[in-house]
């Protein structure tokens, strides 16, 4: 009866705006968003401990309440030369592939809320190299927002590379 | 409902595994009394337990074991292989049924009856015609107890979202009152769940019997979300001059035997039965009373179960502890105050107790891995055709828990190996003039803070030929090349590499062995073979004893700071030219005492760049073999909490994991294995190329 009602509505809801809410930051002049389900928390950008023979784009391990994860540098991932600390460098903690992971970013925007359906795929802009990090761009307001796809930045079979 | 399922399941599979246990100790030696009664204790607990549960089918059928069972040791026969062989095949058979009650309830096979028949015409010394009923699934296709029981218990316990009861209901004393029990139970049912009814009697001896009185009494374990209150309200409407009695229940956790270390009385032979701890209020031993014979006990070691989510989330916290103690140190090195001192190191030796009583728990006898093999064995070698007898040693020893459960399928596989490929069948074997039945020899031990765990077989060993013609046929060596055995070893664990004719299935394919390789170094642990062609191969599994913490050293290159165990730590001198020679300008070695140690750089090995060339030299031992590493400085000693880098990275070679400094930066904790194993390949690669 009144439980049924607010299904339907709540449903209704849903059906009107789908959005999903990203974390939309900068890096260099693009602004990239990645979605907020996969973002655990986000801390400031402590030194991390370097691992040995790592690619460049790790910048080591750090300890995250007991335990150890790995930070990548979101520009050296990317291929963009880096940038010294700032006080505003952030560390966002994701929960992807199973584990967790440290990005370290220049800075953080905000959180926006994307209309799933206004994604649109990814124009081949970037190099073969890189591209399979994009999921999409989107329109937010005035800003292109390039969506990130985590699992492929974070894919750790290219890593394994280390283990060699 | 979840934890009383749980409980019985865990019980189960416990009393499966005993009766296992029996029925091969019977088969290969005398009837002895004792063991033959505690095969009976088992199919009968089991037997009520699945009863209670209202599992008939399952417990139909372990009542017609009972039957054949008690003809045996009435008339004190032996046990015949072709019995046992049938007795082996009921207990699988239970074991998949007890599988299936996990979806299906109660659940019946006509295999049961097939095989029960069987057994009486055994038992009654026809022979047996039909073939051997094949229990739905081979042995080694169902899940082993072990690890469904030690599966089972990792779940978490679910604390019953509904609240629990033990309704007692006493009818008034003479059964002319009006009472409807059935009704009354109904009416029970419709507010919640009975999940078990008992009836007591009460009836005194015939003399004393009035016939119209009632002597008798309803327990009942019941599960509601209405009030107690309502409860009572129902049941003294229903029943009126009745005595109505309701208790809340406190919730029992699902368990695991720990093995508490006090007094092991024999080597765990069959799976220990605990008692389960009772808390305070007298209703949990309604619970309890669920399985009727749970005061069956065998006469190991007193255990208690305890959740694993328990024991887990205590050694994180005494892992944290260890953390905060050095952290503390470090806070207070500068520190002169006597007592703080004082205070400070005392705490450090209780933090050390602790951590190691509380590893201690974690640890489980080598036991319950090795338990499944003699079965396992018996079963693979009658199917191959070939005649083996499994040894075990060391059974004792003990291992943490996940490190057990990650062990048994490389284990299971090497040993199917070892039957399929090593052992001959009996007549080439006795035409090499070696035993009829071949030996696989099990072993484990702890050695240097680390386990071992050897499977050797005397059998006819690796062949080396086949193994270069298929690494040549592969495309991994040249048609003329002829690597040591060491090496074509080693070409064993690499994927896709397989020199078994046909694709047995049981081994064989070809993935077996690298991922038996993987299994184990991700573990932290590595494998080695070793063989002699005509004599048998060797295995040796090393894995890590303890998962956490550990003493370590510090050692300093540039201003990175890496950990060393202490365990592996030899000595430690200033380095000095004179000791240091470097043979070809390519291998560094260093004169310890008339020995030279190969030298390894740390800084070199970590990627810096070349700085101090002297500094200070630490000498490492792991396994029997040493090494020099050149560091600049050493950092101390403090008590370090290994933490894995593989769980949200990647293994990284040569580091067994990390750890968390006093200070909260992170540490590299060095493999020495790893290590070693480098130094000495490189320096065999370069005198290669030399």
């Amino acid at each position: 009866m009144a439980l049924t009602q607010t299904t339907t509505e709540t449903r209704e809801l849903h059906s009107e705006t789908n959005t999903e809410k990203y974390l939309v930051f900068q890096i260099g002049n693009e602004t990239y968003g990645v979605p907020l389900l996969q973002v655990q928390e986000i801390r400031t950008y402590t030194p991390a401990t370097r691992v040995p023979n790592a690619p460049e784009y790790v910048l080591g391990v750090v300890n995250l309440r007991g335990n150890i994860i790995a930070v990548i540098d979101a520009r050296a991932r990317f291929g963009l030369p880096p940038l010294p600390d700032e006080e505003s460098t952030v560390v966002v903690v994701v929960h992807v592939n199973g584990k967790t992971f440290g990005l370290r970013l220049d800075s953080v925007s905000d959180v926006v809320d994307i209309p799933v359906d206004q994604i649109q795929p990814t124009p081949p802009i970037a190099s073969e190299a890189t591209q399979r990090f994009l999921s999409g761009v989107v329109q937010v307001g005035e800003r292109v927002v390039i969506l990130l796809n985590l699992r492929e930045i974070f894919d750790l079979d290219a890593l394994q590379q280390i283990a060699a | 409902m979840d934890s009383l399922i749980q409980l019985f399941y865990d019980e189960a599979n416990e009393m499966v595994e005993g009766m296992e246990q029996v029925l091969l100790a019977l088969e290969s030696g005398e009837p002895d009394p004792e063991t033959v009664n505690a095969l009976f204790r088992y199919a009968h607990s089991f037997k009520g337990n699945s009863a209670a549960m209202g599992f008939t089918h399952l417990s139909r059928f372990t009542h017609g074991l009972e039957s054949a069972m008690e003809v045996l040791r009435k008339e004190q026969r032996p046990l015949t292989p072709e019995l046992a062989n049938l007795l082996l095949q009921a207990v699988d058979l239970i074991r998949v049924l007890l599988e299936r009650t996990r979806t299906e309830g109660d659940v019946g096979d006509p295999a049961c009856d097939t095989l029960l028949q069987q057994i009486q015409a055994a038992l009654s010394g026809s022979s047996v015609s039909a073939p051997p009923t094949e229990a739905s699934e081979a042995p080694s296709a169902s899940p082993t107890p072990t690890a469904q029981q030690v599966d089972a218990c990792t779940t978490p316990t679910t604390t019953a979202d509904i609240p629990r009861y033990r309704v007692l209901y006493q009818p008034a004393p003479t059964l002319n009152a009006e009472h409807d029990p059935l009704q009354l139970l109904t009416e029970l049912q419709e507010y919640g769940q009975i999940l078990e009814a008992r009836f007591r009697e009460q009836i005194p001896p015939v003399a004393q019997l009035k016939p119209d009185a009632c002597y008798g009494s309803w327990e009942i374990l019941y599960e509601t979300a209405f009030e107690p209150a309502i409860v009572r309200a129902l049941l003294e409407l229903s029943a009126e001059g009745a005595e109505v009695q309701i208790e809340p229940i406190a919730t029992i956790a699902a368990t695991v035997p720990a093995n508490a270390k006090t007094e092991p009385t024999e080597p765990v032979a069959a799976a220990p039965v605990s008692t389960t701890t009772t808390p305070e209020t007298p209703s949990a031993t309604a619970v309890a009373s669920v399985s009727p014979a749970a005061t069956v006990k065998s006469s190991e070691s007193q255990s208690i179960r305890v959740s694993t989510e328990k024991i887990d989330a205590l050694m994180n916290l005494v892992s944290e502890i260890v953390i905060a103690q050095s952290m503390l140190t470090n806070a207070q090195s500068g520190n002169t105050d006597e007592r703080l001192r004082a205070a400070i190191t005392q705490m450090e030796r209780h933090v050390r107790e602790l951590h190691e009583r509380v590893m201690a728990i974690r640890l489980l006898p080598v036991s319950y891995l090795f338990n499944r093999f003699p079965r396992m064995v018996r079963d693979t070698a009658t199917k191959l055709g070939k005649k083996v007898n499994l040894e075990m040693e060391g059974e004792e020893t003990e291992l943490d828990r996940t490190l057990l459960e990650a062990l048994s399928d490389p284990l299971t596989h090497l040993i199917r190996n070892a039957i399929d490929h090593g052992i001959e069948p009996p007549d080439e074997r006795v035409r090499q003039g070696k035993p009829e039945v071949g030996t696989i020899k099990l072993s484990a031990y702890q050695s240097e803070g680390r386990i071992y765990i050897e499977i050797s077989d005397d059998g006819k060993g690796i062949d080396t030929e086949r193994v270069r013609q298929k690494a040549i046929q592969l495309g991994w060596i040249g048609e003329n090349d002829y690597p040591p055995d060491e090496t074509l070893y080693e070409f064993i664990f690499q994927p896709g590499f397989s020199t078994a004719q046909q694709v047995s299935d049981l081994s064989g394919r070809g993935v077996g062995m690298d991922v038996v390789k993987r299994n184990v170094e991700s573990l932290g642990g590595s494998i080695s073979v070793y063989s002699k062609r005509g004599e048998g191969t060797r295995f040796v599994l090393r894995v890590p004893l303890t998962l956490a913490i550990m003493d370590g050293l510090g050692l300093v290159v540039a201003n990175e700071h890496y950990i060393v165990p202490l365990t592996a730590v030899v000595e430690a001198f200033q380095y000095d030219s004179l000791q240091h020679t470097a043979l070809f300008d390519q291998y560094e070695m260093v004169n310890v005492r008339g020995e030279f140690i190969p030298l390894l750089r740390l800084r070199q090995f970590v990627g810096l760049p070349d700085g101090e060339r002297n500094g200070l030299i630490v000498v490492l031992e792991q396994e029997g073999q040493r090494l020099a590493l050149q560091i600049d400085s050493i950092a101390g000693q403090q008590q370090v909490v290994l933490k894995s880098l593989e769980e949200n990275f990647v293994r990284v070679p040569g580091f067994a994991g990390a750890t968390i400094l006093g200070d909260g930066r992170v540490a590299l904790i060095l493999d020495v294995s790893d290590l070693i194993r480098r130094t000495y390949s490189a320096n065999e690669r370069l005198a290669a190329v030399a």
